[in-house]
Order: structure tokens, then sequence, then C-alpha cells
């Protein structure tokens, strides 16, 4: 007998960075790079300590910026050469409407709970909180096409209830692993 | 070779009891349910392990690492023979003739092969790691400064070279990834490096909350952007494994196994890549090479011997060296430095014993994965089943546990977070992530053997390439760096072009 599962969808084409975000990418990298290479380079030499200019601490952070300008470069030039600022080559993979769409309430929410929630509020019902809301945001077209909304959102509540008390009586009184 | 067996017999002796015997079967369920759920991979299910573990004896948390290493790779070949999507990277090549079987109705005949393929390379890992470790440690005994500066450094080319379409993003990441572990105080001088006042990052960056930031956010972020659709699981004939299956291709077994292992060793380079490889050797070496791609029992077979002799395989380097052969087991490699053992060459001289305990443990993995590949698949079909908007949720949650767990630390949370979210970025601009994190791993071996080096020397750069490993390494580094120069690679395959003509032409005459 054959079973339902969630697979991703067929035929959507592979989407690449256009040349001109690596373009942009490759300009990225060579700040980063020089910012590396002039902050290894300010670095204290520690001669005053007598150490010996061959175990510096920035000597090697210094050579990575370096090689990290250097491919900076490449990606740059290589980007050019593919045509980076000729014919319009659409938006950066990352401004996609669709992909933001989907993106931007997960990240949000994650967010919300890593940095905002956790530590501030008891685990279990910071984890409950988040994944009542995410679970919710996330079933809620499916559910809505389906006219089943508000039972959605209870079984949301359930499984958020259940998920959160479970890892944190399996962290917290079996491995004893303190939680945040 | 007799203190050896002496060893490993006592290592053997040591797991009969029931509490490892349940470790391992718990372990192994965890991994297999996680290669399972496509987007969760093995390092990831590692690192939360660790974390989990980390109050557990050191061989029982080896033990459970180590099972749910074995049990995820092997899982996620459910999902790329059931749904064509590989569970985790290392099954990708499972898909091609996995699927097609499934498709003709075959789909359990395809699972048994899969586990028999997983077993015997496992197995065949197994007597390798046994073998192989205790005379590498003995020869990396010999090895300085300058001959680790090389290994490490091949590491990161290698998995820059080969992680992704485009070497020289992965070379990138690489560097990205060895610099981001010169953050904090240097291991030679303590002094502070790019922390900017902040004293919680004097520590550096902790290797298990960046990965699972790399490859736990990240991984949910990206799996959450991309669009699904309803799949249907096909049906699930027997799963038992055909004798004559596996008699009938014995030679593409071996063969698998040790380019499996080979791989494995290899700096940085995972258990796709030894899929891979393994299934184009098959290929070529195939007398059916017309089914491959069709449902060819011999491809899936090679796919799957291949990605699991690889794990022994990367606990080699990762054991003799300290140097992982891929990011699973560098967190493995992280675990069990957490747990008081330091991997490297004095392994066999501090800890002989735990090498053999390794051995003993992945034995026990194979065979617990073998558990379930025989007695346990449609149950665990169920996994599959579970939807994404239930599950990515709840990994976020473990992620952020796994995070802060270690070290007790929220700043470790952040950490996780904004690793997995610059990660998520760089991914979509094409950017592999495997070299990033071989970079975390390696960084630290790299800056210290070349400082030492250097100042042994007295900046004299001589030694690092006069020394016959690290002459033989340099070559082996350069060679392969400029094998992605253009001129440097039409001359190359010029000379090799010319040199088989001239050797046909001899032998013609």
């Amino acid at each position: 007998m054959e079973q339902e599962s969630e697979a991703p969808a067929e035929g959507l084409p592979e989407v690449l960075p256009s040349p001109r975000a690596d373009f942009y990418g490759g300009l990225a990298w060579i700040v980063f790079g020089i910012a590396v290479g002039i902050a290894s380079w300010r670095m204290d030499r520690l001669e005053k300590m007598g150490v010996s200019f061959f175990t510096a601490p920035g000597l090697v952070p210094g050579v990575l910026g370096v090689l990290m300008t250097a491919c900076g470069i490449i990606l740059a030039v290589r980007s050019l050469q593919r045509g980076a600022f000729g014919a319009v080559t659409g938006l950066p993979v990352l401004l996609h409407a669709d992909l933001l769409k989907r993106i931007g309430v997960t990240l949000v929410l994650c967010l919300g709970f890593a940095v905002g929630l956790v530590s501030r509020v008891p685990f279990w019902i910071a984890a409950a909180a988040f994944l009542f809301l995410q679970i919710s945001v996330l079933q809620y077209p499916e559910r809505k096409a389906n006219n089943e909304v508000a039972r959605g959102l209870l079984v949301a509540a359930v499984i958020a209830l259940i998920a959160a008390s479970v890892i944190a009586f399996v962290f917290e009184k079996i491995f004893l692993v303190r939680l945040p | 070779m007799l203190d050896g067996l002496v060893l490993l017999g006592h290592s053997f002796a040591g797991f009969m009891a029931v509490k490892p015997i349940l470790y391992t079967l718990g372990a192994t369920l965890i991994g297999v349910l996680v290669g399972c759920m496509p987007g969760l991979s093995a390092t990831l299910c590692i690192a939360l392990l660790t974390t989990l573990t980390i109050k557990l004896p050191p061989n029982d948390a080896i033990l459970i690492l180590i099972c749910a290493y074995v049990g995820t790779i092997y899982g996620g070949s459910r999902t790329a023979i059931l749904l064509n999507i590989p569970g985790t990277a290392a099954n990708a090549a499972a898909c091609l003739d996995g699927y097609a079987l499934a498709k003709k109705g075959q789909a359990g005949r395809a699972m048994g092969i899969a586990t028999t393929g997983s077993v015997v390379g496992s197995l065949f890992g197994v007597i390798c790691l046994a073998l192989l470790t205790p005379t590498l440690g003995e020869v990396a005994l010999s090895f300085g400064a300058f001959e680790f500066f090389w290994l490490a450094l091949f590491g990161v080319l290698m998995s820059g070279s080969i992680a992704g379409s485009d070497p020289l993003k992965g070379w990138m990441m690489g560097l990205l990834g060895l610099f981001a572990t010169l953050i904090g105080q240097d291991g030679i001088h303590a002094h502070d490096r790019f922390t900017f006042g902040w004293p919680e990052l004097s520590g550096g960056i902790t290797l298990i909350p960046a990965l699972v930031g790399a490859f736990g956010f990240c991984e949910i972020l990206t799996v959450l952007s991309e669009p699904m659709k309803k799949a249907l699981v096909n049906s699930v004939d027997s799963v038992l494994p055909r004798i004559a299956d596996v008699l009938k291709y014995w030679k593409t077994i071996l063969r698998s196994g040790v380019i499996g292992v080979y791989v494995g060793i290899l700096p940085g380079v995972g258990e796709d890549m030894a899929a891979w490889s393994s299934y184009a050797a098959a290929r070529r070496a195939s007398k059916e090479k017309e089914l491959y791609g069709k449902g060819s029992i011999e491809g899936l077979m090679a796919a799957e011997t291949g990605d699991n002799a690889s794990i022994p395989g990367g606990i080699i380097p990762a054991l003799a060296l300290a140097i992982p052969g891929s990011a699973p087991s560098a967190v493995l490699m992280a675990a069990m430095i957490i747990h008081g053992v330091q991997p490297g060459p004095m392994l066999m001289v501090t800890h002989p014993q735990f090498v053999y305990d390794v051995v003993a443990m992945t034995t026990l993995a194979t065979l617990g994965m073998l558990f379930y590949g025989l007695f346990l698949v449609r149950p665990l079909l169920a996994v599959i089943r579970i939807p994404r908007s239930i599950i990515m949720p709840v990994i976020f949650v473990l992620c952020t546990v796994g995070a802060f767990a270690i070290a007790s630390r929220v700043f470790d949370i952040w950490l996780m977070v904004a690793i997995g979210l610059a990660c998520f970025v760089l991914r979509k601009c094409n950017y592999p992530i495997a070299p990033f994190v071989l970079g975390l791993v390696l960084g630290d071996i790299l800056d210290k053997s070349l400082r030492r080096g250097l100042q042994i020397t007295n900046g004299d750069l001589t030694p690092f390439f006069t020394r016959p490993v690290s002459a033989l390494l340099a070559a082996i580094t350069i060679f392969t760096l400029l094998m992605y120069v253009p001129p440097f690679n039409r001359r190359v395959h010029a000379l090799k072009d010319a040199g088989l003509r001239s050797i046909r032409g001899i032998l013609k005459r």
C-alpha cells in the first residue's frame, strides 16, 4: 500500500547566484580580507615579552586575510568575465519574494525564541510557546485551505506542550543536562 | 599484533553487558530515525547527542555517538529508495538505482541490498580501523609541526575542492573556518585575537554550537525555504537480503569497501564522495552498465557499501592524527576531547585500549544497524510521514539546548543562531558548508604548527619542503591546487595523453 509523505517539489529550477551576486560577494570578501589583514598587522607582536616574530599572534590570521582578499579578487574578476554587468540577471537569490515569504516568519520566531525568550522564562514554557506559534504558522495555509484552522491550533498546542515537556524532562531529569 | 588482539578481546568483553547493548540499540535507532528525515545530517545528530550524553562516562557517550553516526548514514538510504530524496548527503548515489527499483515494486529488495551493502561495508571498514589506526599512529609519532601543518592545509584544500560545485568558494569557506577558529586566545601566548573586548569570545568559537548552527539552524532554514509537495511512499516487499545478490557482486562489494575506506581516510572528504566514487568505479567495471540508473542491484550495493565503509575510514585519521576524515568524524573527535580522550599520535601511547574500544563500538553499531534493517523496516517508515512543519521547530528547540548545554552559556545560543544564519546566506550563494567546518576543526593545528615550525627554524621555510613526509604532502597539496589553474591543468592532461599514447605504442610493437 502506498503512503503519503513530503518531498521537494519536482521541476523547480536550481537557483544559483547570478554573476552579479558573485561580484558583490567577491567585493565583500575583499573588504573582509583587508580588514582581517589590517587587524592582524596592528595586533600586538609581544616583542616586549621576547616573542619571536614568527610566533606572533597575528601571523596566521594575517596570511589568511591576504588569501581571502586574493580569493575575493579572483571571484570578482571571474564574475566580470561571466557577464556580471551584462544582461539583467534578475534579483539576487536571497531577495526572491517567495523565499522571503517562506522564511521570514520562521526567522522572526526562531530569533524571538533563541534571543528573546530563552533564559528569561522557564525553558519548557518558552519552548512550548515557540513550538505552538511555529507549527501553527507553518501549517496555517494547509489548514485554512481545508477549513480546519481551529483544529490546527488545537493540534499545534497539544504537540507543543508534549514536545516541550518531553525535551525538558529527558535532558534535565534523565541525562542531567542543565537547560537555559 | 598479539597485544592488539588481546586489547580487542578486552574491548569486546567490556561491551558485552546489558547497558552497552541497550545504548547501542537506542542510539542506532535514533540515528536511523534522524537519517530517515531529509535535511537532518549525521553531523547534527552527533552534535546534539554530544550535549545529551555529556554527563555519561566516556565509553558510554562515545558508543552512543558512533551508533548514531552509523545509524544516520544507513537510515538515509530509506528515503533515498522510497522517496528519491537522500536522507543524508551520503545517500544521494543510492537514489539513482534504489528509487528505480522501488518504482518497479522492489522497494523491499532495494532496502535489503542497502542493508547488506551497509553492513558489509561497515564491517570491512572496522577491520581496516583495527589494522590501520595503530600503524598510522606509530608512523605519525615521527611527525612534527611541519607535517601537521601540511596535513591540516591539505584537509581544508581537499574539502574545499570536493564539497560543492565551485572549488574557489569551497576554499574561501575553508579559509573562513580557519579564521573563525583563530578568534579568542591564541594557543601559544594566550593573547586575545579579534575579541573586541568581549570576554565571551576569549574562549574562542566553541565547536559544538558552531556545528549545531551550521548543520542545524542553517538546515532548518534551508528545508523551510524550499517548497514541498506531497509524495507517495512506495510500497515495501520483503526486505530480507538475498544471499545470491551478495555472492554475485562480491568483487563490487570488496572494491567499494576499499574505495570507501580510502576516501574516508582522506582528510575532509566525506561519506557522500565515498558513495559516488564507489558507484562510479562499479559502473566502470560492470558487465551490466546499461542497468545503472534504471534499478541496478550492483550500483545500489556499491553506493551503500562505499558510504558505510567510509565511516570507520573517517575515524582512522581522527584517532591517529587528530585530523578528521569527514564533518561527522570531526564532531566525534570533538566529543572525545570533551570526554578527556585526546586523539592524535600519542593516543596509542596514552590510551591504547581506547582505539580498540572504538573498533568494538563500531562493530556493535553495525550489528544494531543490521537488526533494524531486518526487523523494523515498516515501523520506521512512519517517521517519513511526520510533516516538516512539526519536525523542524522541534529540531530548532533541540539545537538551542544543544548549543547551550556544553558550557551553560547563553552566548553559545546566540553564536549558534549567528553562524546558522550566516551559513544559510552563504549556502544560498552556493558556498559549501563542509570546508568551513573542517577549517574550524583544523585551524588550531594549522596555526600552532606553522608558528612552531617557523620558530624551530627561525623563520626558514625550507624544512616545510625538504623533510620527506612534508615534501610529499607539500607536493600533493600544491599539485592539487595547481590542477585548478587552467593552463597547468591542460599541460598535465596533454602530458598524460602523450604518455598513454607512447605506452600504447610500445605495447603494440
